[in-house]
């Protein structure tokens, strides 16, 4: 399959994404973040975490 | 920076009241608006930007009146808009919002106004890997045991000089998540970089946290203090761990009691059988009605699995008893 190049996104339109999606997805490790292009770290419960939606 | 239209206003405020009286996955939304026609001429309509689409919109002026609100596509056949608001409504890939208010009556120079928007927000929706069938069958997975916190998200964007206030309440019973709220700001910057977004300290803020409600303000000075372009505001809404731990027990005994069919089956006595149906039917009514207290999420299904829990063994244990099956 040829690869698509993923745009990059600002922090700004990161947020906006995000606060645009119904749907979001917890991840806790950073190793797995490869395959989503926008994500934001914040902390839960004392913990780092990453909230993810899928394009 | 959000957008408003004509230049000549000035956004005083914002007050954005969000109430969680109805439960965990739903809250009504209350953003007052104040700003100042700083011209001398009389105003008659406002355009301003919103940072995202709000659902069953009311928009209410001053004197209690609700205002007409015009969308996006009204604002784009009007030939009188400034370039900047033109060429947004007009690449769909922005996917800005703008309402074109029209006022109820004219608002002299120098005026202060009010408008209210009241809108409805719900949950963001977690997906997940498992599958919901393997989530409810699987014994192991505690942490799905019951959903029992619903997580918002906030975007805050400002218009130009404006104070935001945000409060936020809820009711008994419901109780904010450890450590929140978690309040992010990027910076004003073209780039994405680990630098362009910050954690905001909340001491700094004069957040006031209490049991049913946070608040905090942020000035021009403090987005200019903290070089704030936009902020994120993300927190959890669960039952209170005491209104949990009685609605695990009470699950528990739901869950368990059927199997109290199997002594009136070993005693061959039926109307032992009808008493342990008439003890579980008060506890599965019980679980169901605890649900308008603690507002958990996933309550339904453990009422549907003790209920066919209940009615299985009542039926095979009667069947077996009826005919005069003995072990």
């Amino acid at each position: 399959m040829e690869s698509q190049i993923e745009k990059e996104y600002t922090t700004e339109e990161k947020l906006k994404i995000i606060s645009n999606s119904r749907y979001i997805k917890i991840i806790k490790n950073k190793e797995n973040l490869k395959q989503y292009s926008v994500y934001i770290p914040i902390k839960r419960n004392g913990q780092i975490v990453y909230v993810v939606v899928e394009k | 920076m959000l957008f408003f239209y004509p230049n000549s206003i000035e956004i005083v405020s914002r007050r954005i009241y969000y109430d969680h009286s109805e439960g965990l996955l739903t809250r009504n939304v209350n953003e007052k608006i104040i700003f100042k026609n700083s011209s001398a001429k009389p105003l008659s309509e406002i355009i301003l930007e919103i940072e995202n689409f709000k659902t069953n919109l009311k928009i209410i002026g001053n004197d209690g009146n609700e205002l007409i609100f015009l969308p996006n596509y009204k604002l784009r056949e009007r030939a009188d808009l400034p370039q900047s608001i033109d060429t947004s409504i007009k690449d769909p890939e922005l996917k800005r919002n703008f309402l074109l208010i029209k006022l109820k009556r004219q608002i002299e120079g120098d005026e202060y106004y009010g408008l209210s928007l009241h809108y409805i927000e719900y949950t963001k929706e977690e997906t997940d890997m498992i599958e919901p069938y393997e989530r409810y069958f699987n014994p192991f997975e505690l942490e799905h045991f019951m959903y029992n916190e619903a997580m918002y998200m906030d975007l805050i964007e400002f218009y130009d000089r404006e104070t935001v206030t945000i409060f936020k309440h809820w009711g008994n019973g419901l109780s904010l998540s450890d450590g929140d709220p978690y309040i992010l700001y990027a910076k004003i910057s073209d780039t994405d970089s680990d630098d362009d977004i910050g954690e905001l300290d909340k001491s700094k803020l004069s957040l006031d946290l209490r049991k049913n409600s946070f608040s905090f303000s942020i000035t021009k000075n403090d987005r200019e203090r903290f070089n704030i372009n936009i902020m994120a505001i993300f927190y959890g809404i669960r039952p209170e761990k005491k209104e949990l731990s009685l609605i695990k027990a009470l699950t528990m005994f739901v869950l368990l009691l059927p199997l109290a069919d199997l002594i009136s089956f070993f005693l061959h006595n039926i109307s032992y059988l009808f008493d342990a149906l008439e003890t579980e039917s008060v506890f599965i009514l019980t679980l169901a009605f605890a649900q308008t207290r603690t507002r958990l999420l996933s309550h339904e299904k453990y009422v549907k699995l003790g209920l066919i829990l209940t009615g299985s063994f009542f039926m095979i244990v009667l069947i077996l008893i009826l005919a005069n099956i003995k072990i």
